[in-house]
């Protein structure tokens, strides 16, 4: 297989020393990289129902075949480690340079396992690794740490870094580089429990050759030229936040903590609004063409502040929280990005915390100090508590929603709206049978990154049998998955006439591998597998895929049905009733083989 | 059958400033960065009796009309595109293709709560009509 190294670095913090760990073909072959490769070194070195905040839990950044090709939106990266959130796999996708370097110091990935004597930075020199000094950086936010690291080590680095959420352990930190964040199942509580500050990287080595030089280059001008039609116009004119005016017009905004599916004030928060009176500039990932993010400013008169806005920054810290005032929202997702936290965790855990000020149900603290939906002023301040972890309630809140509903109790897990211990995303299920079932099903807990089953929801013949939508359920599992590991952005989905012939095409140019449609779907499928088979062996039963109880019932989802849809989707996958995966289906996967070192546990 | 955009006076009443373009100082009848061409929403005119459908507009559709609902008639969506085009002709090009005067592949209406690129889709008095990007999620 070409375009790869077949080698990850691991290294060990609490020592310091790194070595070389050789990555088997078969297993490049059978997962590609990205996600996938992620994933199965996650298996591979992580012990069974390992502790998130263990010195063994390793933290595992991966890289794909496509990075560094010229392929447009390839240049991501991959994260994998077990969720401080869920207890199960918690995987994360940025996109930066980091992933350009990463694979010019001559390693697909990264393992960091153990807990570094002292605060530190890891720095992958090529393929030299030296643990520094951070005491000078704690406090400082993502942005200022990579800058402070950059004048330090040389322009010629890039850097991963947590905030002071992460050094904090708030179970939904992030890690941020270049701005972005990969923030979902807590990847920088993780990095903060091992006492890295920010992982530094100078690749100064080639890229590995790919198969066909002069085919990808014609493929990469093709897709760049793909890039930029109809498909993905919706992101590069206004962003993803075009999605809640429409969304509350649907009735799937998930508004007061999914109280409704409607918010009064959605026209005020719409992308069209904030688009014409608050944009401030778009700007682009690395090595993408489509430039899907764009910045707002605030005009309240207070200090100026420019912040990225996503949809679900937008919903989660707007109208889940009841807030009308965009200005709040944008300076409730800079504190986010300054505290390196997830958005949608911080929004969803303080909304649970609202309702249940608005139930009469005590939180810690001062009542003076209680976030209350519609209150901006609580919200910020709210977030700042969580982010430094301050006070009792900073402290609860920094724990998500289901570990504080747990504490609190008095009926408020019902409102905590989380599955498998990831809050919920911006899109009410009540409506959307084949999101609801994703939400339920994937690993990952509630993501519409890894199932993008909405689409079936939206789309001109949403299937209506269980079977039928278990089935696109799960295709559409698998095409994200494939997307993870290549890797490719998911806004270039709609750009392929059919993405897994497509897809075959690219991975045959660029890594010589004689595979097809089909293969590549298997590649998708195959890669899922190994995050449930991670989860199986955490300890995952069948009652940890379901819905939050609020969803269920006679105002939402009979629980039946949703019992129905989930009883398919295991049958699609070849699963047992109960959820387990036969032996029969990891050999028709391939990998039972590629598992021989890898402890699978009961 | 033709479809034509429906007469200046209901027009008037539906088209209410939603997005608050007008707020901040901008002219309702600009030139647009996109496609170079004048919005002509407010002068349109009704010649003949047809069912007036209220479309309602999200995402690039809405800033480019610099409005949340446009009012146009046509008892299919093929004739609704072309009343769109009529109503605000920025909208050809970046939303509605000149040439087919169909929906380019990034859009698609929901008609009473069905996603539908059909054409020939037919179109009730009452039906309720969303103009969005095909593209839902984030």
């Amino acid at each position: 297989m070409q375009a790869i190294h077949g080698r990850a670095l691991v290294v060990d913090c609490s020592t310091g020393t790194a070595e070389p760990f050789p990555i088997p073909p078969a297993v490049s072959a059978a997962v590609l990289g990205g996600a996938g490769l992620a994933s199965w070194l996650l298996l591979r070195f992580a012990p069974p129902r390992v502790d998130a905040w263990a010195p063994e839990n390793p933290f595992v950044l991966a890289a794909g075949p496509f990075i560094g090709t010229g392929l447009t939106t390839s240049s991501k990266l991959a994260i994998a480690t077990t969720s401080p959130q869920t207890g199960f796999i918690g995987d994360s996708l940025t996109s930066s340079y980091l992933a350009l370097v990463l694979r010019r110091t001559g390693f697909d990935a990264l393992v960091v396992v153990g807990r570094a004597p002292r605060w530190s930075v890891l720095f992958v020199d090529d393929d030299q690794v030296r643990l520094l000094p951070a005491e000078h950086l704690l406090g400082r936010d993502p942005e200022e740490t990579a800058a402070t690291l950059r004048s330090e080590l040389g322009r010629d680095i890039r850097v991963a870094a947590i905030g002071r959420a992460g050094e904090r352990l708030v179970r939904y930190a992030a890690v941020v580089n270049d701005g972005r964040l990969a923030g979902r199942t807590g990847p920088g509580a993780v990095l903060g429990a091992k006492r890295i500050k920010a992982i530094a990287v100078r690749g100064t080595g080639r890229f590995p050759a790919v198969a066909d030089r002069d085919g990808v280059h014609r493929a990469a001008r093709q897709l760049a030229t793909r890039s930029l039609g109809p498909e993905t116009a919706k992101y590069r004119e206004l962003g993803t936040v075009a999605n809640l005016a429409f969304f509350s017009r649907l009735g799937v905004l998930p508004t007061r903590n999914f109280q409704a599916g409607s918010f009064p004030a959605a026209e005020a928060l719409s992308g069209e609004r904030l688009v014409t009176q608050h944009r401030a500039d778009r700007q682009a990932c690395a090595a993408c063409t489509v430039g899907c993010e764009h910045h707002f400013r605030t005009s309240d008169g207070g200090p100026a502040t420019t912040v990225r806005l996503e949809y679900e920054t937008l919903f989660a810290l707007g109208s889940l929280c009841g807030i009308e005032d965009p200005n709040v929202v944008l300076r409730a997702a800079a504190l986010c990005d300054r505290y390196g936290m997830d958005a949608i965790s911080a929004g969803g855990t303080i909304a649970w915390a609202m309702e249940c000020v608005e139930r009469g149900v005590p939180l810690p603290g001062s009542p003076d100090e209680w976030p209350r939906f519609g209150d901006g002023a609580s919200l910020l301040r709210t977030l700042e508590a969580i982010g430094e972890r301050r006070g009792p309630l900073g402290d609860l809140l920094a724990e998500g929603s289901r570990r504080a509903a747990a504490i609190i109790g008095q009926g408020s897990e019902t409102w905590a709206m989380h599955v498998k211990g990831l809050e919920l995303p911006g899109y009410h299920p009540k409506r959307l049978r084949a999101m609801a079932l994703g939400f339920a099903v994937t690993p990952r807990g509630a993501c519409h990154n890894r199932t993008s089953a909405y689409e079936m929801d939206f789309s001109e013949d949403a299937p209506a049998s269980a079977e039928r939508i278990a089935q696109a359920t799960a295709r559409s599992e698998d095409r994200s998955a494939l997307l993870d590991a290549l890797p490719l952005c998911k806004f270039l989905r709609h750009c392929f006439d059919d993405f897994f012939v497509e897809a075959a095409s690219l991975v045959r140019l660029v890594t010589g591998l004689s595979c097809d449609a089909d293969e590549l779907q298997r590649t998708g499928e195959r890669i899922v597998t190994l995050k449930k088979l991670f989860n199986l062996r955490q300890g995952w039963t069948r009652s940890d895929d379901t819905l939050p109880s609020r969803l269920l019932g006679p105002n939402g989802i009979d629980p039946a049905e949703l019992d129905r849809l989930i009883r398919a989707y295991y049958r699609v996958r070849g699963w047992a009733a109960d959820g387990s995966i036969p032996p029969e289906r990891l050999r028709d996967l391939g990998l039972e083989s590629l598992l021989d070192s890898v402890s699978i546990g009961s | 059958m033709t479809s034509f955009p429906c007469g200046r006076t209901t027009l008037a009443r539906h088209s209410s400033d939603e997005l608050g373009l007008l707020a901040t100082g901008r002219s309702r009848v600009h030139t647009s960065s996109v496609t170079g061409h004048e919005d002509r929403s407010d002068v349109s005119t009704m010649t003949r009796e047809t069912t007036c459908h209220r479309v309602e507009l999200y995402g690039l559709p809405a800033v480019i009309a610099g409005r949340r609902t446009l009012e146009v008639a046509g008892t299919t969506l093929a004739e609704l595109a072309s009343a769109l085009v009529v109503a605000c002709p920025r909208l050809a090009g970046p939303v509605i293709d000149p040439a087919t005067g169909w929906l380019n592949r990034g859009y698609v209406f929901v008609v009473d709560g069905r996603f539908t690129r059909d054409p020939a889709t037919a179109l009730e008095s009452a039906s309720e009509i969303l103009l969005v990007a095909a593209q839902a999620g984030g």
